[in-house]
C-alpha cells in the first residue's frame, strides 16, 4: 500500500511534467524534464543488468540440470563472458577488439539470418495467394497487377499497367495505410493518456483490480 | 506555443473529455454488441487447446522499450498477456513469455507474478517462465525461432512492437506450433502478421485488448473516445476538402 502511495503520484507527476515541458516554453521546466528523461535512461540501463542476470541464471540452470539443450546454453554463456571480458580489457564497447567481434561475428550472423527473409516472403506470398473468398481474390488480382507493373515485361504486355500500379499505390494503398496510421495514433494516444492519468498503472500491484477475465 | 502545439493540446483535451464521457457510458457499453475481433475471440479456445494438448502456450511481446516511442505497443502486448496468463493460470499452468527488451521483460515478469499471486493457493505450482532473449532484433528472432523448434509449444501468440523479424518468427511458428495468433501496429509488419497467423490484431485492434479481454471500464471508455475522435477527424477532412474544392 505504501509503495502504491509513493509510486502513483511520482509516475503521474513526472509524466505530466514532461508533457507540460512540450507545451510550455520555459527553460527551467525544459531542464527538469530533460533531467527526468535522463534518470529514466539510467533506470532502463539497470533493467538491462537485470535482464542479463535473468539470461545468465536461466542458461546456467540448463547447464547444471544437464538439459538436452545445454550445449547451446554453454556456447551462449561463453560468448557472453568473452564479449564482456573483451569490452572490459579492451577499453569499452568501441574498442578495436569488440568492434572486430561485432564486424566479423555478429553482423555476418545477422545478415545470414535476415537473408532468410527472402525465402520466407516467397512462402508467405504462396499462402496469401490461395483464393478462398472475394477478399483474397481481389488481393491476388491487385498483387498480380502490382508485380507485373513493377517489371518491364508488364509494360510490354499492356502499356497502362505501370500507371495502374502507380494508382494502386497512390490511392487505395495510401488511403488504407493512412487509415491504419490514424487508428494506431488514436490507440497510442488512448494508452498514453490512461497511463498518464494514472488510470492504467502497470507499475503497481493492485490486487483484485483486474480480477475478472472475459476471454470468451 | 506554436500552431502544432496548440492543435495537439486541443486534441489532447478533447480526447481526455471524450475519455471521461466514454467511461461514464461504460455500463451501457457492456450490453452493446461490439465489432467482432476474431483474434480476441480465438484466444479463449487456443488457451483451452494448449491445456488439452498438454503443451506450452508461448507469448512473445516484441522488442519495444518502455521508455521510447514503442512503449504503447509493448503496454498493449502486456494487456494481452495478463488475461491469457490468468485464464491459463486457472488450470494450474503459466505461459512461456519472451521479450526482446530488458525493460519490457521486467514488466512482463511482474505481470505474470501478479497473476500468479492472484490465483488460489492450489494453483501456484506453475512456475512462471519469463525470459529476456536479447537486445538485437535478429538475435531475438533467432532465440524465438530456436525455442519454437525445440520446445513443445502448441500455441504461439505474438503481440507488441516488431520489425521485419516478425516474419522469421512467424514462419518458424507455422512450421512448429499448432496455432499462431499475431498482432502489430506497424503498417510494414501487418502483411507478415496476416500471412502467418490464424487470426490477427491489426493496427488499432492491438490496443483494444484491455477492453475486449478484461472489460476494463476505462479501456471501454477509451474505445468510445477513439471512435468519437475518428468521426471528428473524418468530418474535419470532409469540411477541408469541400472548402478547398468550392472556395
Amino acid at each position: 500500500m505504501l509503495a502504491h502511495l509513493i509510486s502513483v503520484p511520482i509516475a503521474i507527476g513526472v509524466g505530466l511534467l514532461v508533457l507540460a515541458s512540450y507545451f510550455i516554453a520555459d527553460t527551467r521546466l525544459d531542464a527538469l524534464a530533460n533531467r527526468l528523461v535522463y534518470i529514466a535512461s539510467i533506470v532502463a540501463a539497470f533493467a538491462l543488468f537485470l535482464g542479463l542476470a535473468n539470461l545468465a541464471r536461466f542458461h546456467l540452470g540448463r547447464v547444471r540440470a544437464r538439459c538436452p539443450e545445454r550445449p547451446y546454453s554453454f556456447i551462449l554463456l561463453v560468448a557472453l563472458a568473452s564479449t564482456m571480458a573483451l569490452g572490459f580489457v579492451g577499453g569499452g564497447p568501441n574498442s578495436r577488439w569488440v568492434q572486430c567481434l561485432f564486424d566479423n561475428v555478429l553482423f555476418p550472423l545477422q545478415a545470414a539470418l535476415y537473408s532468410l527473409l527472402a525465402f520466407f516472403i516467397v512462402t508467405a506470398t504462396y499462402r496469401a495467394f490461395r483464393v478462398r473468398n472475394v477478399e483474397s481474390a481481389l488481393f491476388v488480382i491487385f498483387a498480380i497487377v502490382v508485380l507485373l507493373g513493377q517489371t518491364s515485361a508488364g509494360a510490354l504486355l499492356w502499356e497502362e499497367l505501370p500507371a495502374i500500379k502507380d494508382w494502386i499505390f497512390d490511392v487505395p494503398v495510401l488511403a488504407g495505410t493512412r487509415g491504419i496510421l490514424l487508428g494506431v495514433a488514436l490507440g497510442t494516444l488512448a494508452t498514453g493518456i490512461r497511463v498518464l492519468l494514472g488510470v492504467d498503472r502497470p507499475y503497481v500491484d493492485e490486487a483484485g483490480r483486474d480480477k475478472h477475465v472475459h476471454l470468451s | 506555443m506554436n500552431e502544432t502545439q496548440r492543435v495537439l493540446l486541443a486534441l489532447l483535451l478533447v480526447f481526455i473529455g471524450a475519455l471521461v464521457v466514454g467511461r461514464r457510458r461504460t455500463s451501457r457499453w457492456l450490453s452493446t454488441e461490439w465489432r467482432t475481433i476474431s483474434a480476441f475471440d480465438r484466444l479463449h479456445s487456443v488457451v483451452q487447446r494448449a491445456v488439452e494438448q498438454g503443451r506450452a502456450l508461448h507469448i512473445t511481446l516484441g522488442r519495444g522499450s518502455l521508455w521510447s516511442g514503442t512503449a504503447m505497443d509493448s503496454l498493449a502486448g502486456v494487456e494481452v498477456l495478463g488475461p491469457v496468463a490468468k485464464h491459463l493460470g486457472l488450470t494450474g499452468r503459466m505461459p512461456l513469455v519472451t521479450t526482446g527488451d530488458a525493460t519490457l521483460h521486467l514488466l512482463a515478469e511482474d505481470q505474470v507474478h501478479r497473476v500468479r499471486r492472484s490465483l488460489a493457493t492450489g494453483l501456484w505450482q506453475a512456475k512462471p517462465d519469463v525470459r529476456w532473449l536479447t537486445a538485437t532484433p535478429a538475435a531475438y528472432a533467432a532465440g524465438v525461432m530456436g525455442m519454437l523448434a525445440r520446445q513443445p509449444v502448441e500455441v504461439n501468440v505474438m503481440a507488441g512492437f516488431f520489425g521485419a523479424e516478425y516474419l522469421l518468427m512467424g514462419e518458424a511458428g507455422i512450421q512448429h506450433v499448432g496455432v499462431q495468433l499475431g498482432g502489430a501496429s506497424e503498417p510494414a509488419v501487418l502483411p507478415f502478421v496476416v500471412t502467418t497467423s490464424r487470426a490477427a490484431l491489426l493496427g488499432e485492434e492491438l490496443y483494444a485488448a484491455g477492453a475486449y479481454l478484461a472489460h476494463k471500464p476505462w479501456h471501454l471508455g477509451s474505445l468510445w473516445a477513439q471512435d468519437m475522435l475518428r468521426w471528428l477527424i473524418v468530418l474535419l477532412v470532409l469540411v477541408v476538402v469541400m472548402m478547398n474544392t468550392l472556395l
